[in-house]
């Protein structure tokens, strides 16, 4: 803003003044990163938005393409399969924000009471959130196998099940332990950015409710939530995104199945795209779920704070 | 004896807070526990339906097969090797770009903190589309090149914006010191922000590597053999093969898979909650 106020007298001919200079090689230090990010980034998704629109099909060859103006997308908003997986993927989001946040919130409340070893809680509720997707699937599939998994054996020798349960083969059973297992990866960082809210509350909001009478509920909905509103307003529109765009969770623990009951859209895309080859179609999916998340990401990027 | 009961319901709340975070601890630590559970358990105990809380006997049998597992160790030393490159070269590149955002006074920064914001939320599964064109064409295939430069879609923006965090956490005045005694702001970059920040810099590029380590997706699209893929793959590719059913071996792998990012995380404990914050998730 500065800068704009500042006249440009100084830079008569070939003097430029401090001013300039410092603003050119600050422009100059951004270079390396955007120039990867437009080489990575940049080129790529221009042409997946190309592609969307030709009958690009890997087996045809890498350069044998033909454009077909919206037919990917007809076809797609056509498919009678279609809806099923645009439903998939909003139950999935859904279910997932519910469950994260409630969760999330419910550890943060926990975890921010003063008590003996809360250092090492805060720290080890952490852990999921480094640990690689594809092991945490892994063993979560292990845990659940139908067979061999400990909660099915434990479950039959209580007696409360007769039979094994199928945790991953049963089309709704298969939702749960997917939730389950998203919850135990992402809530973590529900968990941090709640609990980063909940610190910046003045203690003396709550003596102050005290004072006038309010129990624990009645300083929850009057003083906490209201403070937590802005970290949550940008915690719900980023995650929407991300776990629309989810699918190394989905497809490690179930690969979308059984038999496309946990295919969203983000798994239809890649199985279009690298199981059937057809790199056009899939790339109008992906090109469909970016236009449909772009609502929550602009409202993100207006919501959230420049300031670093 | 009413007044006591009066006590005891007072106390209720606490207890009962007390059993939901036993709870929620037990569900977000077992996995961890019968991962070594089922790791360390010889494989013929491994199904049978006498299962116990603590194992019977203790063996390292199991990470002795999956080291001797030429795939695996393959596949493990490409990880450290794809996720050291893309740590390194995006904490360069993005150490220059966070200083000039975090320092520097022209116009259009917020419009590249919002670049930075918007790359995170694009689809990988689009993205990677056509980066395996791309790459099929400028033969990157299933090469650490290639993997390095997908890797770098994430990783970017994240060190980006973290480090842009950290420089401007940092106190001016001692730049500003700097340049009183005539230092160039790229001076006191090199000779005063630079060392200062060093440890917010290696943790950042850590957690670079952790991003690198644990992707799934671009390393599944962008390789195509042992030569240079990661060991993530490697491991759900266990799980799907001829070894679907040795879960000894593919715990054992996914125990020692997860090795280097706990180490890191106790190295990073001061640093995590920057790292888990740092999309600019400020409401």
């Amino acid at each position: 803003m500065l800068a704009k106020a500042r006249p440009a007298a100084p830079a008569v001919g070939r003097v430029r003044s401090r001013r300039q200079q410092d603003d050119l090689v600050g422009r100059l230090l951004l270079l390396p990163a955007l120039g990867v990010l437009a080489v990575v980034v940049g080129y790529p998704f221009l042409r997946g938005i190309q592609w969307s629109f030709t009958d690009f099909y890997l087996l045809k060859g890498l350069t044998d393409w033909n454009f077909i103006g919206l037919g990917n997308y007809v076809k797609f908003f056509q498919d009678p399969k279609t809806p099923p997986f645009l439903l998939n993927s909003f139950k999935w989001v859904a279910a997932s924000l519910a469950l994260q946040f409630t969760l999330g919130l419910t550890l943060a409340l926990l975890l921010n009471r003063p008590m003996r070893f809360r250092a090492v809680y805060r720290a080890l509720v952490l852990i999921p959130w480094v640990t690689p997707t594809v092991v945490g699937a892994l063993i979560w599939r292990w845990i659940l196998h139908e067979q061999w998994g400990v909660v099915n054996l434990w479950l039959m020798r209580l007696g409360v099940v007769g039979e094994p349960i199928q945790w991953l083969s049963d089309s709704t059973l298969v939702w749960i332990s997917l939730l389950v297992m998203a919850a135990w990866r992402f809530v973590p960082f529900w968990y941090v950015n709640i609990l980063a809210g909940l610190q910046t509350i003045p203690r003396e909001m709550y003596d102050a409710a005290a004072i006038d009478g309010a129990g624990r509920i009645g300083s929850f909905w009057h003083i906490t939530l209201p403070f937590l509103r802005p970290v949550l307003g940008v915690l719900f529109l980023l995650e929407t995104v991300w776990r629309a765009n989810e699918f190394s969770t989905i497809w490690v623990m179930t690969e979308g199945g059984p038999a496309g009951a946990t295919t969203t859209l983000a798994i239809l895309t890649y199985q279009t795209g690298f199981l059937f080859h057809r790199i056009g179609y899939a790339a109008s999916m992906g090109v469909s779920l970016t236009i449909m998340l772009s609502f929550f990401a602009w409202y993100y990027l207006r919501r959230v704070r420049m300031e670093a | 004896m009413a007044i006591r009961w009066y006590r005891l319901a007072r106390r209720l709340p606490e207890w009962g807070a007390s059993a939901l975070l036993a709870a929620l601890m037990i569900w977000i630590l077992f996995p961890y526990y019968w991962m070594l559970h089922t790791a360390l358990r010889p494989q013929t105990e491994l199904f049978t339906t006498d299962i116990r809380l603590v194992p019977k006997a203790i063996v390292l049998d199991n990470f002795a097969r999956v080291l001797r597992e030429a795939t695996f160790t393959q596949t493990f030393v490409n990880a450290l090797i794809v996720s050291a490159l893309t740590a390194a070269w995006t904490t360069l590149i993005c150490t220059l770009l966070a200083y000039s955002l975090a320092r520097y006074r022209y116009g259009g920064r917020d419009l590249v903190v919002k670049l930075l914001l918007i790359v995170q939320m694009l689809p990988g599964v689009l993205l990677v589309i056509p980066l395996f064109v791309v790459f099929a064409r400028l033969r990157l295939i299933n090469t650490f090149t290639g993997l390095t430069l997908a890797f770098s879609t994430f990783a970017v923006p994240f060190a980006g914006l973290m480090l842009r965090g950290f420089f401007s956490s940092m106190p001016v005045e001692l730049e500003e010191a700097g340049m009183t005694d005539g230092c160039t702001k790229l001076q006191t970059l090199w000779f005063v922000t630079l060392p200062l920040s060093l440890p917010g810099i290696v943790a950042v590029a850590l957690f670079g590597f952790v991003l690198a380590w644990n992707d799934f997706l671009f390393a599944l699209v962008l390789t195509r053999d042992t030569s240079a893929m990661t060991v993530a793959v490697q491991l759900y590719n266990y799980a799907t093969s001829q070894f679907a059913t040795d879960w000894s071996l593919i715990i054992a792998g996914a125990c020692l898979m997860t090795v280097p990012v706990v180490l890191l995380f106790m190295f990073l404990q001061g640093y995590l909650v920057e790292g888990l914050t740092a999309g600019g998730l400020k409401g």
